[in-house]
C-alpha cells in the first residue's frame, strides 16, 4: 500500500482499542465492497476508514463459495482453491448473474446468485465481528453504478439473507470518490473515477466544493471487467491446440482459468508470460507479452470509450477540464489500462489510493457519514441516477395520425437523487376501459431498444371521467431503487407497481424461506479456516502437478492431515507455516516452467 | 419558485454571486438527511439550481460552474514523479511515455481525410472506413473523437463532401445519434441533425413511387446541370422546400440555388417570349406543380392506414375491456415540428435496394472530384470551420 493512505489495517484479531472505542457507540455500520472477483469489508474506526482482514489475514476475500466434503460451506480463498478440484461443488463470478433467475448447482441444491452472495457477506460479517469485538447487523454495500433495479434489489436481498440490514446501496465509483475526496479534503476540483472491476466497468464525474462531493454524471457497462481479459487469454489455449470439446470439461476449464489468472498477474509484473496446459493428449503452449495482449484486447478496450464519452458529455465538460483521474478496481492495475487512461486523458491517473481497496474504504466513509461521525461533519455527498427511466407513449402527430412505440423519459439520466417526478398521461381512445403503463429503463428513442422493467394496468372510470387520464409518479431513492405509482385523476385511486419481471425477484415469503434454509447450512468454523485453505490449495496443486512434485505434495497433505488430527495447537501452527512455505516454493516453480515430464 | 423564493430558501440576497450560493447550498445540504427527507432535499436542490441559473443570467457571462481553478493544478511533472514512484513496484508504460498532447490539427486532418475518402466509397464501405478512423483516434486523446465528429458534421452541413447520405448514416450509427440527449450536447450541429432525421422519417412516409424519381433527379443534378435537368426544377421544388435539410444531403445547397436561379431566368425568358398569352405571370416564377400534392397524398394514405390499423386493433378492445390501447399523451405533441412518425425499417435500406434494382450495380452518388477540386473543397471547409469558431 502506498504511504499516506488513511487506512490502517486492523490487526488480525480484535484489538482492545478498537473494541473499547466501539463499545461506547450505539451501533456499528460496516462498509462492504461485494465484488465479482474479491470482496472486502471496512469500518469507520477512530475517525478513519479501516480495512478488516479475514481469518487468513488478507483484506481481499475471493468471492467464491463452495461446499466442503463434509457438506459445510467454505467461503473465500479455500473455495477458490477448490474451483479446480471440485468444480461441481464450488461457485464463482456469481455477481454477474445478480438479478437474473439463473442459478448455480452446488452439491444437490440450486443456489441463486443472491444466496451465494449472502454467504460471502456472512463470512465478511464474521470477520468484522471478530475484528471489532461486537455484533454487526448493519452494512453499506457497494454496487456498480450501472447496476439495474433488479440487480440492486438482489443485492439488498443478499444482505438480508446474511442477516445484515442494508443501510444503503452505494455506487462503487461514488464510494471510490468518497475515499479519494477525503484524501484531497479542502480542495475544489473536478475529477473522474475510472472503475474497472472484475466484472463491471463504471465511470463517474464528480465536482467537489465546500466539502460537498457532487456526482455530476455516471455511465457504465455491466458486462465488462477484468474477468473478460482472463477469458481472452484462456481463449488462446484453444487457438493453440486444445480442442473445443475441452470447454465442456469443468475440471480442465478451472485449471485453465487458474493458469490464465496467474499469467495475467505475471504480465502485469514482468511484461510477459508463458504457460502450458494439456487436455487428454493435446497440449497448448501460450506465450504472450503486453504488446500482443493489448492487440488481442482491443475490442474490450474499445468498449471503455463509450461510457466515458457519455459521462463527459452529460457533465458538459471536456477531458481537458478534469483536474484528476482516479483509478479504482483491480483490473486498472493492468499496464495497458493505465497506459490507455494516460493517453485518453492526456495526463497520468492518480494512484494515491490502492485501486483494490478504494471502494471498500469509501463504503466505510459512507458508514461513518451514516453514523453521523463528528470527523465527517463537514462532508456531504450527492449522487445521480445513471440511466433514464420512462414509459411507453403513443404520439399524436401534427397531421392527426398516431404512432406508438415511443419512449418518454420521466426521470432523465444523471438527475440528482433522491428524485420524484410526476407526469400526466391520457387514454388514446374515448371509452377506453383501462390504461397500461409500461416502465422502461434506457436511452433509446424507441421503447423496443430499451429494457422493460415492469408494467401495470389500471382500470379507468367510464365516460368523461376516464378521459382525465392518470398521473404517473416515478420515485428514485438514494439507493437507486425505483418506485412507480399510478393515480387515476378522476377518483384518486392509486396503484403501486411492484417491479418484478418473471422469476427474477424473490417475494418476501421466499426470502424468509430461503433465510431458514441458509441458516441451517453449516459454515466452516472460522478459526480452522486457514488450515482448511492450505489443504485445499495443496489438493489443487496435487491435481495440477505431475511426477516428483506431485508425489511430494501428496506426502505433505498426508503429513499435515496427521498433524491436524493430533489437535496440538502449537504443533499445527508450526507445521502450517512450513507447509505454506513449501507450497509457495512449489507453486512458483511450477507456474511458468511447467514440468515437461 | 419565484426568484425571491429560491434566494430565501438558500438564505442569500439578490447580489450573491455563484460562490456565495455554493457556500450557502453546501451549508444547508450538510443539515439535511437526503434519505429521510427527500422533499426537503428536492426543495433545496431546486432552489440551488435556480439560483445558479439566476446568477448566470444576471452576469450573462460564461460558465455557471464558477469553480476557480485551483492555484496549483497538479502539474504533469508532479504526477509523473508520483507515477515513477509507483513504477518501482509495477512497471507501467505510463511512466515511460509522456501523456500525448491534444493534437487538434491531426484530428481535423483525419476527419477531412475520412470524409474525402468516403465520398468515393459505396454506402456499405463507409461504415467500416469510419470505424477504422475512430479506432485510430481511440489510441489517443479522449476529446479527439468528439472533435472528429464535429468536423465531419460541419463538412456535411457545408456540403463540402459528396456521398453525404451514406456518411450521415454511418455517423448516425457510429456516434449513437439516436440516443436520448445525445444531440442536445452537439448544439447547433445537433439541431441540424435532428432536423435531418425528422425530415427523413417524414420523407420515408412518402410513397416510394413518388420519392424515388425525385431522389434520382437530385442525384443527377449533383453533377453539372444540363439544360434538360434544369427544366425539371418544378418537379423537385416542392420536395426541396418541404425537406430542405434532409434533401441537402443529396443536392448541394449551392447547386440548389443555382438550379432555382437558372430555372427562374429560363421561366422569365419564356414568359417574355410569349407576353400576350401569359402576361400576368411574367413577374413571378410559374408554379407548374402545386406545392405538395404528392406528399399530401402519401401522408393521407399513411394516415388512412394508421387509422385503419387503430380501428382494427380497437374495434373490439374497448367493449370487452381486453388489454387496452397504449398510452397517449395528447397534451404534448413531439417537441420537434414536422410529421414525425415511426420508422419501421432502417432508413436507407429501401433507398439502396431500390437503386440497386434499378441500375443493377452499386450506385455512385457523387462523381469524385479531381485533385484541384478536392483542394478547393478542403479550403472551403476550413474557411467554414474558421468562421464557426
Amino acid at each position: 500500500m502506498t504511504a499516506g493512505t488513511p487506512a490502517r489495517r486492523l490487526p488480525k484479531h480484535a484489538s482492545k482499542d478498537a473494541a473499547r472505542c466501539s463499545q461506547g457507540k450505539q451501533r456499528m455500520i460496516v462498509g462492504i465492497d461485494l465484488g465479482t472477483t474479491n470482496s472486502l469489508v471496512a469500518a469507520w474506526v477512530d475517525g478513519a476508514p479501516r480495512l478488516i482482514p479475514n481469518a487468513l489475514g488478507s483484506v481481499l476475500t475471493p468471492s467464491c463459495v463452495g461446499l466442503d466434503d463434509d457438506g459445510s460451506v467454505l467461503v473465500g480463498e479455500a473455495a477458490r482453491e477448490r474451483l479446480q478440484t471440485h468444480p461441481f461443488r464450488t461457485a464463482s463470478l456469481f455477481k454477474r448473474y445478480m438479478g437474473s433467475g439463473r442459478t448455480v448447482q452446488l452439491g444437490d441444491r440450486d443456489y441463486r446468485p443472491e444466496e451465494l452472495s449472502s454467504l460471502v457477506l456472512r463470512a465478511l460479517k464474521a470477520d468484522a465481528e471478530a475484528a471489532l469485538g461486537m455484533t454487526v447487523t448493519e452494512a453499506i454495500i457497494t454496487v456498480p453504478a450501472y447496476f439495474s433495479d433488479a440487480q440492486r434489489k438482489a443485492t439488498r436481498v443478499a444482505g438480508e439473507l446474511a442477516g445484515l440490514k442494508v443501510e444503503r446501496l452505494l455506487n462503487e465509483p461514488t464510494a471510490a470518490a468518497l475515499a479519494y475526496g477525503l484524501h484531497e479534503a479542502g480542495s475544489e476540483i473536478q475529477f473522474l473515477v475510472f472503475d474497472l472491476g472484475g466484472g463491471t466497468f463504471d465511470v463517474s464525474i464528480l465536482e467537489m466544493f465546500e466539502g460537498v462531493m457532487e456526482v455530476r454524471a455516471s455511465a457504465g457497462d455491466n458486462m465488462l471487467g477484468g474477468e473478460d481479459f482472463v477469458t481472452l487469454i484462456a481463449g488462446l489455449a484453444f487457438a493453440n491446440g486444445i480442442p473445443e470439446a475441452a470447454r465442456g470439461d469443468p475440471h480442465f476449464m478451472q485449471k485453465l482459468v487458474a493458469r490464465t489468472e496467474a499469467a495475467k498477474r505475471e504480465l502485469t509484473k514482468a511484461g510477459s508470460a508463458r504457460f502450458e496446459v494439456s487436455w487428454k493428449d493435446a497440449t497448448a503452449t501460450v506465450a504472450l507479452d503486453n504488446e500482443t495482449f493489448e492487440k488481442l484486447a482491443e475490442p474490450l478496450l474499445n468498449r471503455l470509450w463509450r461510457p466515458i464519452e457519455r459521462a463527459l458529455r452529460d457533465a458538459r465538460i471536456r477531458a481537458a477540464d478534469l483536474d484528476n483521474v482516479v483509478l479504482a478496481g483491480g483490473a486498472t492495475r493492468m499496464p495497458m489500462i493505465r497506459a490507455l487512461a494516460t493517453r485518453m486523458f492526456g495526463r497520468f491517473p492518480s494512484i494515491a489510493l490502492n485501486p483494490d481497496e478504494v471502494v471498500a474504504m469509501g463504503a466505510a466513509v459512507q458508514a461513518g457519514l451514516k453514523m453521523k461521525d463528528k470527523a465527517l461533519d463537514d462532508v456531504v455527498m450527492t449522487d445521480v441516477c445513471p440511466y433514464s427511466l420512462g414509459t411507453h407513449v403513443v404520439r399524436q402527430l401534427e397531421n392527426g395520425g398516431r404512432a406508438s412505440g415511443f419512449y418518454e423519459p420521466i426521470i432523465d439520466r444523471n438527475t440528482i437523487v433522491p428524485v420524484s417526478r410526476v407526469e400526466r398521461y391520457y387514454p388514446v381512445d374515448r371509452g377506453q376501459k383501462q390504461i397500461r403503463i409500461e416502465v422502461y429503463q434506457g436511452e433509446s428513442r424507441m421503447v423496443r431498444d430499451n429494457i422493460l422493467l415492469g408494467e401495470l394496468t389500471v382500470p379507468l372510470p367510464d365516460g368523461a371521467a376516464g378521459q382525465q387520464g392518470v398521473d404517473v409518479r416515478f420515485t428514485y431513492d438514494v439507493n437507486g431503487l425505483l418506485e412507480v405509482e399510478v393515480t387515476v385523476v378522476a377518483n384518486r385511486e392509486t396503484e403501486r407497481l411492484v417491479i418484478a419481471s418473471g422469476d427474477a425477484a424473490l417475494s418476501p415469503e421466499e426470502i424468509a424461506e430461503r433465510l431458514k434454509v441458509l441458516s441451517a447450512l453449516k459454515v466452516h468454523p472460522r478459526d480452522t479456516l486457514e488450515n482448511r485453505t492450505l489443504l485445499a490449495r495443496a489438493e489443487r496443486l496435487y491435481e495440477q502437478l505431475l511426477g516428483d512434485l506431485r508425489d511430494r505434495v501428496g506426502q505433505y497433505i498426508l503429513h499435515f492431515e496427521h498433524v491436524l488430527a493430533t489437535q496440538d495447537g502449537r504443533a499445527i501452527a508450526r507445521d502450517a507455516a512450513a507447509f505454506r512455505e513449501a507450497l509457495r516454493v512449489i507453486e512458483e516453480q511450477d507456474h511458468f516452467a511447467p514440468p515437461t515430464g | 419558485m419565484s426568484h425571491t423564493n429560491f434566494l430565501a430558501v438558500l438564505g442569500v440576497t439578490t447580489d450573491a454571486d455563484a460562490r456565495a450560493i455554493k457556500q450557502a447550498y453546501a451549508a444547508l445540504l450538510k443539515r439535511i438527511d437526503q434519505a429521510a427527507d427527500p422533499a426537503g432535499f428536492a426543495r433545496l436542490r431546486e432552489a440551488y439550481e435556480q439560483a445558479l441559473a439566476f446568477v448566470a443570467g444576471k452576469t450573462n457571462s460564461a460558465p455557471v460552474v464558477a469553480t476557480p481553478t485551483p492555484a496549483a493544478t497538479p502539474t504533469i511533472a508532479t504526477e509523473a514523479a508520483a507515477a515513477v514512484a509507483e513504477s518501482r513496484t509495477t512497471p507501467t508504460p505510463a511512466a515511460e511515455e509522456p501523456p500525448p498532447a491534444d493534437d487538434l490539427a491531426h484530428t481535423l486532418r483525419l476527419a477531412e481525410g475520412f470524409a474525402l475518402a468516403a465520398q468515393r466509397a459505396t454506402p456499405e464501405q463507409v461504415r467500416p472506413m469510419l470505424d477504422k478512423a475512430i479506432a485510430g483516434l481511440r489510441r489517443g486523446y479522449l476529446d479527439a473523437a468528439g472533435r472528429f465528429e464535429e468536423r465531419v458534421i460541419d463538412m456535411l452541413m457545408a456540403g463540402a463532401v459528396g456521398n453525404r447520405p451514406a456518411i450521415f448514416t454511418a455517423l448516425r450509427e457510429a456516434f449513437h445519434w439516436e440516443e436520448l440527449g445525445r444531440l442536445a450536447a452537439l448544439g447547433t450541429r445537433g439541431r441540424w441533425i435532428e432536423a435531418v432525421m425528422t425530415q427523413e422519417d417524414a420523407w420515408h412516409q412518402v410513397l416510394l413511387k413518388k420519392r424515388a424519381p425525385i431522389l434520382n433527379t437530385l442525384r443527377e443534378a449533383d453533377a453539372p446541370l444540363t439544360e434538360d435537368l434544369m427544366r425539371s426544377w418544378p418537379r423537385v421544388r416542392g420536395a426541396l422546400d418541404e425537406f430542405p435539410q434532409y434533401l441537402s444531403l443529396y443536392l448541394h445547397p449551392a447547386r440548389k440555388a443555382e438550379w432555382r436561379q437558372r430555372y427562374e431566368a429560363f421561366d422569365a425568358a419564356r414568359a417574355a417570349a410569349m407576353p400576350d398569352i401569359d402576361a400576368p405571370r411574367s413577374h413571378q416564377p410559374r408554379r407548374e406543380t402545386p406545392k405538395k400534392p404528392f406528399v399530401g397524398f402519401g401522408l393521407a394514405i399513411f394516415v388512412l392506414l394508421q387509422v385503419g390499423r387503430f380501428l382494427g386493433d380497437n374495434h373490439v378492445a374497448p367493449q370487452v375491456s381486453a388489454p387496452p390501447a397504449p398510452v397517449a399523451r395528447v397534451s404534448q405533441p413531439y417537441p420537434t415540428q414536422g410529421n414525425r412518425v415511426t420508422v419501421t425499417q432502417s432508413p436507407y435500406t429501401s433507398e439502396c435496394e431500390w437503386v440497386l434494382k434499378r441500375y443493377g450495380t452499386t450506385p455512385t452518388f457523387y462523381s469524385p472530384p479531381s485533385g484541384s477540386e478536392q483542394e478547393t473543397l478542403l479550403k472551403t471547409c476550413r474557411e467554414q470551420w474558421a468562421k464557426r469558431r
